[in-house]
C-alpha cells in the first residue's frame, strides 16, 4: 500500500489550507459572538432566577421564621430548616439567605442553621455600606459583592408591613458558579463543534486533495512523457463536467495536435533533408571539380607568380625613374621662377 | 508554501483559540449594565420636635383602622380617627400604626424588641403577655393606671400575670353558639310561634344537626349540621374547652402545672363532639365561615366574628343569624379570653405612650363611654372590658341590646378565663392536634391522654424557665 504523503507544495493543499484557515477564523468569530451573547444571557438568567426566587420566597421564609424559628421548640426549628432547604432546592444559584433588620441586625443566617438556632447572645450585624444602604430601600434591590472570597450577587427584599414601610429585609446571596458551569458547557459545545468541523474538513479535504491533486499529478506525468516525445499518451477522462475533465480533454486534444503536427513536420523535414542531401551532393561535386581545377590552376599560379615578380621589379624601376624625372622638373621650375626653396 | 508555514499558521490559530478562551473565562458582563442599588441611605423619618409613637395593632381590616362608612358617610370611627383626634389635641405627638397580623403578632413583637425596633404601644392576646413579662419586654404601668384597672374593669384575669398588672384590659370575649334561623325553620326546628328554636343543651345541638345535615348522592356533606375549622385553635380547641367548662371540667390545674382536660369530663365532652363526626353531621372539611353561605347551620364563635359575618351576609345577617349561649352539659359556661394594651419597655417615649393610653382608655366622653370602648364595641364588634363601656346606654344598641352580642355579654359572668400560662399557643396547638385526630377515628381517651402527656412536657419546661 502506498504511503499517504502530503505534498505541501500541492495546489490542493494550498487551497485546502487557506480554506481551513478561513473556516477556522469564521468559526472563531462566530463562537466569540455567540459566547458573548450566551455569557450575558447566562448572567441575566442568574439575575432573573434570583429575582423570582427572592420575590416569591421572601414572605414565605419570613413567615416560617415567625412561625417556627422564633418558637422555642426544637421540632419547629427543624421544620424551619427543612422548609428552607426545600426552598433552596428550587434555585441552584442560592448559597445563603438571611433575615436582617432595617438597622442591620442579622436575625438568622442559613449558613448557621447546622449549628442550631441563633439565641441572640452575640449581636451580629451587617457592616458594609452597600448592604446597609440596600436594607433601607423600600423596593427590592441587588448588587454584586464578595462573599467568602467569591463574587456573588446579593438580593435584598424588604418584608413590607401591612401598614406600610418595612423593618425586616430578606437578603439572598447567589453564586455565579452556574454561570461558569454553563459557560464551560458552552465552551465544550464549541470545542466539540470545532472538532466536528475539523474532522469533517479532514474528510472533505482528503477527497478534495485526491480529486484535485491526483489528476494534476497524472497530467504532469503525461506532460513529461509528451515532452520526452511520447505523443501516444492519453489522459483518462472520467465522464465529469468539471474543470479537471475539461483540462484532461484539452490535454488530450493538445497532445493529439502535437502528434499530428510532429508527423507533418517529420514529412516536411524528410523532403528538406533529401533536398539538402542533394544540394550537398551537388556542392560536394562542385567542390571536387573546383578542387581539381584549383590543382590544375596551381601550376599556372606559380608561373604567374614568377611573372608577377618580374613585373614588380620592372614597376619599381619605372617608378624610380619617374620620381627622378619629377624631381628634375621641380628643380628646373624653381630656377625659372627665381625662387629657391632654401 | 512549506510544512513550516503550515505548522506556524496552525500554531497561531491554536493560540488564538486559547486567547479567546482565556479572555472569556476572565471577563464577564459589565455590572454597570444592570440596575444598581444606588439609593441613598434613607434617614429615619423625623418629625422635628414631635414625639413619635408606634402603636402595634393586630387589626388588619380596613374598616377597623379607617372606620365604617355608609354611602360615603362615616358611620363609626376607625382607630385612625381616634389617633387623629389625639394628634390634633397634642400637636407635639405623632402616632403611627404598625399593623401585625394576629398569627404573627406574638413572635413579631418579640422580634422587633430584639432588633431595637419595638413599637411603643402593644395590644396583645393576654397569654402572650406571660413570656413578654418574663423576658422584660413590658413596661410596668404607672400606679394610677394600675389602680384604675383594679377598679373599673369587668375582668382583670388577662392583664394580671404572676400577680402583677401589666397593662390595661381591652376586649373581653367568650364563646356562644350561632345558628342559622332560616335553616332551622326549614328543618322544622321551631317554637310554638314558628320561630327558630335555639338549642339549649348539647343534645339539642345533636338533634338539630341530625335534621339539618344534607348529603349528596355520594355521601358528601353539602349542608353541615355543625361546623368546626381544622387547624384553627379557636374553632377546634375553644369549643372543646367551653363545653368542658360547662361539664365541670378544667383545662389546667390552678397553678398551671398540670393538664386536667383528659379526665372523665373531658373524655365525655370530646366523645360528644366526635359523635357529630361519627354520625355524619360534620366532618374535618367543615368550616365555620361556611355559616355565612348557608352551608353550615351551627358553630361556636367569639363576638368579633360579627363584623365578618355582617360583611359576608349583608342583609341576610339580621334575618338568619341567631346567637345563644353555649349549649351546656351540666351548667352554663364558656371559655373567656381577653386582650390588653400597654407600653413596651424599650419605648423611648413611655410617658407619652401612657398619656395617650390614659386618654384613649380612661377618659370618659360626654357619652359616658371611653374612646377605646367605643372603638371596640361599635367598630371592631368586640366586647369592651371596661364597665362603663359595657353598661353605657350610648353603646346599648351594639352591646346589651344587640341580638348578636347580648348572649356573649350575658355569659361573661359565668365564663371561665383562659389561664395566663407560658407557651399557651403551643399548649393549644398540642391539644388541637389530638382533638383533630379523634375527629378522624383516634380513640378519644387515647387522644386526650397523648395531648396531656405532651402538654405536661411543655408545662414542665415552663417551670424550669
Amino acid at each position: 500500500m502506498e504511503k499517504f504523503k502530503i505534498n505541501y507544495n500541492s495546489l490542493a493543499v494550498k487551497i485546502g489550507f487557506f480554506g481551513v484557515i478561513l473556516i477556522f477564523l469564521s468559526l472563531l468569530i462566530f463562537s466569540s459572538v455567540s459566547l458573548i451573547s450566551q455569557r450575558n444571557e447566562f448572567y441575566n438568567d442568574i439575575v432573573t432566577r434570583g429575582k423570582i426566587f427572592s420575590e416569591f420566597s421572601a414572605q414565605s421564609i419570613y413567615q416560617d421564621y415567625i412561625t417556627f424559628y422564633a418558637q422555642p421548640d426544637e421540632q419547629d426549628f427543624q421544620f424551619f430548616k427543612d422548609r428552607l432547604e426545600a426552598k433552596f432546592a428550587t434555585n441552584k444559584d442560592i448559597i445563603n439567605a438571611s433575615l436582617i433588620s432595617v438597622n442591620g441586625r442579622i436575625l438568622f443566617d442559613s449558613n448557621e442553621l447546622s449549628s442550631g438556632r441563633y439565641t441572640g447572645d452575640v449581636v451580629r450585624s451587617v457592616s458594609d455600606a452597600a448592604s446597609l444602604n440596600a436594607l433601607t430601600n423600600e423596593e427590592s434591590s441587588y448588587h454584586e459583592s464578595d462573599f467568602m472570597g467569591q463574587k456573588v450577587l446579593e438580593y435584598f427584599v424588604p418584608i413590607k408591613e401591612i401598614s406600610g414601610g418595612h423593618v425586616l429585609v430578606m437578603r439572598y446571596i447567589f453564586s455565579f458558579d452556574s454561570l461558569n458551569n454553563q459557560l464551560f458547557g458552552a465552551y465544550r459545545e464549541i470545542a466539540m463543534s470545532f472538532l466536528a468541523v475539523f474532522i469533517i474538513m479532514i474528510f472533505l479535504c482528503i477527497p478534495f486533495y485526491l480529486n484535485l491533486s491526483k489528476p494534476i499529478a497524472m497530467l504532469n506525468d503525461l506532460a513529461m512523457k509528451v515532452s520526452a516525445g511520447d505523443f501516444s499518451v492519453k489522459a483518462d477522462i472520467k465522464s465529469g463536467k468539471d474543470e479537471m475533465s475539461d483540462l484532461a480533454k484539452n490535454f488530450n486534444s493538445m497532445v493529439e495536435t502535437l502528434r499530428i503536427s510532429k508527423e507533418e513536420t517529420n514529412d516536411s523535414h524528410q523532403k528538406e533533408i533529401d533536398d539538402f542531401k542533394e544540394k550537398i551532393n551537388r556542392l560536394v561535386a562542385d567542390n571536387t571539380r573546383i578542387s581539381r581545377e584549383l590543382v590544375e590552376s596551381g601550376q599556372a599560379i606559380v608561373a604567374l607568380k614568377d611573372k608577377n615578380t618580374d613585373l614588380e621589379k620592372l614597376n619599381k624601376i619605372m617608378i624610380d625613374r619617374e620620381l627622378r624625372i619629377i624631381e628634375s622638373k621641380d628643380v628646373v621650375n624653381n630656377k625659372k621662377n627665381g625662387k629657391s626653396k632654401v | 508554501m512549506n510544512k513550516k508555514l503550515v505548522l506556524l499558521t496552525a500554531t497561531i490559530l491554536l493560540m488564538l483559540v486559547a486567547v479567546f478562551i482565556v479572555l472569556f473565562i476572565k471577563t464577564k458582563p459589565e455590572i454597570s449594565s444592570l440596575p444598581k442599588n444606588n439609593n441613598p441611605v434613607v434617614s429615619p423619618v423625623t418629625n422635628g420636635d414631635k414625639i413619635k409613637l408606634v402603636y402595634a395593632a393586630h387589626w388588619t381590616e380596613k374598616y377597623q383602622l379607617e372606620g365604617v362608612y355608609e354611602n360615603g358617610v362615616l358611620k363609626e370611627k376607625g382607630f385612625k380617627q381616634y389617633l387623629d383626634e389625639y394628634m390634633t389635641l397634642h400637636p407635639n405627638v405623632d402616632i403611627s400604626v404598625l399593623t401585625v397580623p394576629y398569627a404573627d403578632y406574638e413572635a413579631k413583637i418579640k422580634l422587633l424588641n430584639d432588633i431595637d425596633q419595638a413599637p411603643d404601644i402593644f395590644q396583645i392576646y393576654s397569654p402572650w403577655g406571660v413570656s413578654y413579662a418574663k423576658e422584660g419586654l413590658l413596661d410596668v404601668p404607672p400606679k394610677d393606671i394600675k389602680a384604675d384597672v383594679e377598679a373599673n374593669y369587668v375582668s382583670k384575669s388577662g392583664v394580671v400575670i404572676d400577680g402583677n398588672v401589666w397593662g390595661i384590659p381591652g376586649e373581653v370575649n367568650d364563646y356562644s353558639l350561632i345558628y342559622n334561623k332560616k335553616m332551622f325553620k326549614d328543618a322544622g326546628i321551631v317554637d310554638a310561634d314558628g320561630n327558630a328554636l335555639a338549642p339549649k343543651t348539647w343534645d339539642d345541638v345533636v338533634a338539630a344537626a341530625k335534621k339539618i345535615t344534607k348529603k349528596d348522592t355520594k355521601g358528601n356533606i353539602i349542608k353541615y349540621g355543625f361546623a368546626f375549622t381544622k387547624g384553627v385553635d379557636w374553632a377546634v380547641v375553644d369549643p372543646f374547652l367551653s363545653l368542658l367548662f360547662s361539664n365541670g371540667g378544667s383545662y389546667l390545674s390552678a397553678d398551671n402545672s398540670k393538664p386536667m382536660f383528659n379526665d372523665a369530663k373531658g373524655v365525655e365532652v370530646l366523645t360528644s363532639i366526635v359523635d357529630l363526626f361519627k354520625k355524619g353531621y360534620t366532618d374535618a372539611n367543615s368550616n365555620v365561615w361556611d355559616f355565612s353561605n348557608d352551608k353550615a347551620a351551627m358553630a361556636f364563635v367569639a363576638p368579633w366574628t360579627e363584623g365578618t359575618f355582617r360583611d359576608q351576609m349583608g342583609t341576610r345577617f339580621d334575618q338568619e343569624v341567631g346567637v345563644t349561649s353555649v349549649p351546656y352539659f351540666s351548667k352554663p359556661n364558656s371559655l373567656q379570653y381577653s386582650w390588653f394594651v400597654g407600653v413596651m419597655n424599650k419605648s423611648k417615649n413611655k410617658k407619652a405612650a401612657w398619656d395617650f393610653l390614659r386618654w384613649f382608655t380612661e377618659d370618659v366622653q360626654p357619652s359616658g363611654t371611653t374612646r377605646y370602648g367605643d372603638l371596640l364595641a361599635r367598630t371592631i364588634k368586640a366586647i369592651p372590658d371596661r364597665k362603663v363601656d359595657l353598661v353605657s346606654s350610648a353603646n346599648k344598641d351594639v352591646l346589651v341590646s344587640n341580638t348578636f352580642k347580648a348572649p356573649f355579654i350575658a355569659q361573661l359572668s359565668s365564663s371561665t378565663p383562659e389561664p395566663n400560662v407560658l407557651q399557651a399557643a403551643k399548649i393549644k396547638a398540642t391539644l388541637m392536634e389530638q382533638i383533630q385526630a379523634a375527629w378522624v377515628g383516634k380513640d378519644v381517651k387515647q387522644a386526650l391522654d397523648d395531648a396531656a402527656s405532651r402538654v405536661q412536657l411543655i408545662l414542665d419546661s415552663n417551670n424550669k424557665k
